[in-house]
């Protein structure tokens, strides 16, 4: 599995990840005044309790 | 009678924990049973314990509650992933190894083990399991809520509030920026293991002086609001599995990362040390002093941005962070709160009595009918197994009683105190108000 997953992070993850920065910022390290965001979640419920999410 | 069982595992402190009707029954580490420090796996021994302490068979559990939602911490991996490529390819392949075994079947995993029906596993978000395992054991009918550790799914840090059928959290800070790895950062270039030696450096902290705050300071960015920044340059937690510090913290204060094996000496300690030897031990501290002060301004500033927030006079505090007491004291001393409430357990393995009390009272709404008064919910063991262990190994011992037993706070060890069971974790209940 290891090996596999080196392989595979430079085939595909390595370019997939230069596209994806260009058009965003992942981890949102830009600066910024603030970093507090809203976690505007849902009201709690059993259903999406039992969603593995 | 309802019964509940929360879980934690698989990043440290693997615990469990069970709730019946609404009040906790028991609530055990890992470790404690494999004796293996700060053991992450499938906590099955911590399980069958809380099932034997309640008296319950396979298959006669309600629901059982994992501590938090690993699809979407999965997609923060593979955020953080896509962010540090080319660089990230050893954290890349361990997350690879690491899921693909049980992982994502945690639902399948917990279902077999506990002999109930797959929709009786419910999952919920880590922060809210930590603001849960606080405020839903504290006395308080209300309260404002702080969480902070290193990370969760993707907050790092939370305020919100409680209230009677409600535990929300409103306002987050997100990884990568975040203070429990901020600390852990300095923890190892202090030559302490990350996630075990952070209580260290806040002991180390009082030997030295606050002399390098600037230079701290060029780390972390403190916003007016309470929120706060990493910059990145300095860290490489997010990047490299060998270390969380770059080379450009190293530049920063002048010296190389401290040697694990060296000692740290001081005066008192070590009267034949060189004059090298204790400048060098002393920067060391100063670094340590210097991180302590800074992670208290910023853990200050929360709580107080919590407080702005709801009014509260009581706060709830849990989260890794939550374990710096020196910290918390900080935020008595420095903020409007009157009383605080820190549970015994506040980081990970806490999480396991949070999930179970959260799905308790704002799942399924039920009423709160507890209030988590001592640590003391791990195994219990009679005279004769004591007896048994020191003759095992050539010891022997008398008993000794003690006015402050029950009172004092839990060791990480094999200690009990009046209840005669073992802790849970690294302290009793906090519940202060300032003098």
């Amino acid at each position: 599995v290891g090996r596999l997953a080196a392989v595979t992070y430079y085939l595909l993850v390595v370019p997939a990840a230069a596209v994806a920065r260009l058009v965003r910022d992942p981890l949102g390290t830009r600066p910024a005044e603030s970093r507090w965001t809203e976690l505007d979640a849902p009201p709690p419920s059993l259903a999406r309790a039992r969603r593995m999410r | 009678l309802t019964a509940i069982l929360g879980v934690s595992c698989y990043f440290h402190d693997a615990a469990a924990a069970l709730v019946r009707d609404g009040v906790l029954v028991a609530a055990a580490e890992e470790e404690r049973f494999s004796r293996r420090k700060h053991d992450s796996g499938f906590p099955a021994h911590a399980i069958d314990f809380c099932l034997e302490q309640g008296g319950l068979a396979r298959g006669q559990l309600d629901w059982v509650v994992f501590y938090e939602k690993p699809v979407v911490k999965l997609r923060r991996i593979a955020a953080t992933v896509l962010a540090t490529a080319p660089h990230g390819r050893a954290p890349f392949v361990r997350t690879v190894e690491a899921w693909a075994g049980e992982r994502l079947r945690i639902r399948r995993r917990l279902a077999e083990r506990l002999g109930i029906p797959r929709e009786r596993v419910l999952f919920v978000d880590h922060h809210l399991a930590h603001a849960a395992s606080a405020f839903l054991a504290s006395p308080f009918e209300e309260a404002a809520l702080l969480t902070v550790d290193g990370v969760g799914e993707w907050t790092t840090a939370a305020i919100g509030r409680g209230a009677d059928g409600a535990v929300t959290l409103d306002r987050g800070i997100r990884f990568p920026h975040s203070l429990g790895l901020f600390y852990s950062a300095f923890t190892a270039f202090l030559g302490f293991e990350v996630n075990e030696g952070e209580y260290k450096v806040m002991g180390m902290a009082p030997y030295g002086e606050p002399r390098l705050v600037d230079e701290v300071r060029r780390t972390i960015d403190l916003h007016d609001d309470g929120s706060f920044s990493l910059d990145l340059d300095f860290f490489a937690f997010h990047r490299s599995l060998a270390r969380p510090y770059s080379p450009r913290f190293e530049e920063l204060f002048g010296v190389p990362a401290k040697d694990p094996a060296a000692p740290f000496v001081t005066r008192e300690t070590h009267p034949d040390a060189t004059r090298a030897e204790l400048e060098r031990s002393r920067v060391y501290a100063d670094i340590a002093a210097s991180a302590q002060a800074v992670l208290e301004d910023a853990v200050v500033a929360l709580a107080r941005e919590a407080h702005r927030r709801t009014g509260s006079d009581s706060l709830c505090l849990a989260g890794g962070v939550a374990l710096n007491g020196v910290a918390n004291r900080r935020i008595l001393e420095r903020t409007p709160f009157v009383h605080m409430f820190v549970p015994p357990a506040p980081g990970d393995s806490g999480g396991a009595v949070g999930a179970a009390l959260y799905a308790d009272h704002v799942l399924l709404g039920r009423p709160r009918r507890f209030v988590m008064e001592h640590a003391y919910w791990g195994r219990a063991y009679a005279r004769a197994e004591i007896d048994d262990a020191l003759q095992a190994h050539g010891a022997s011992a008398s008993p000794e009683s003690s006015p402050r037993a029950g009172s004092s706070a839990g060791s990480r060890g094999a200690s009990s105190g009046a209840h005669g069971r073992s802790g849970t974790a690294a302290s009793s209940p906090t519940r202060a108000r300032p003098p």
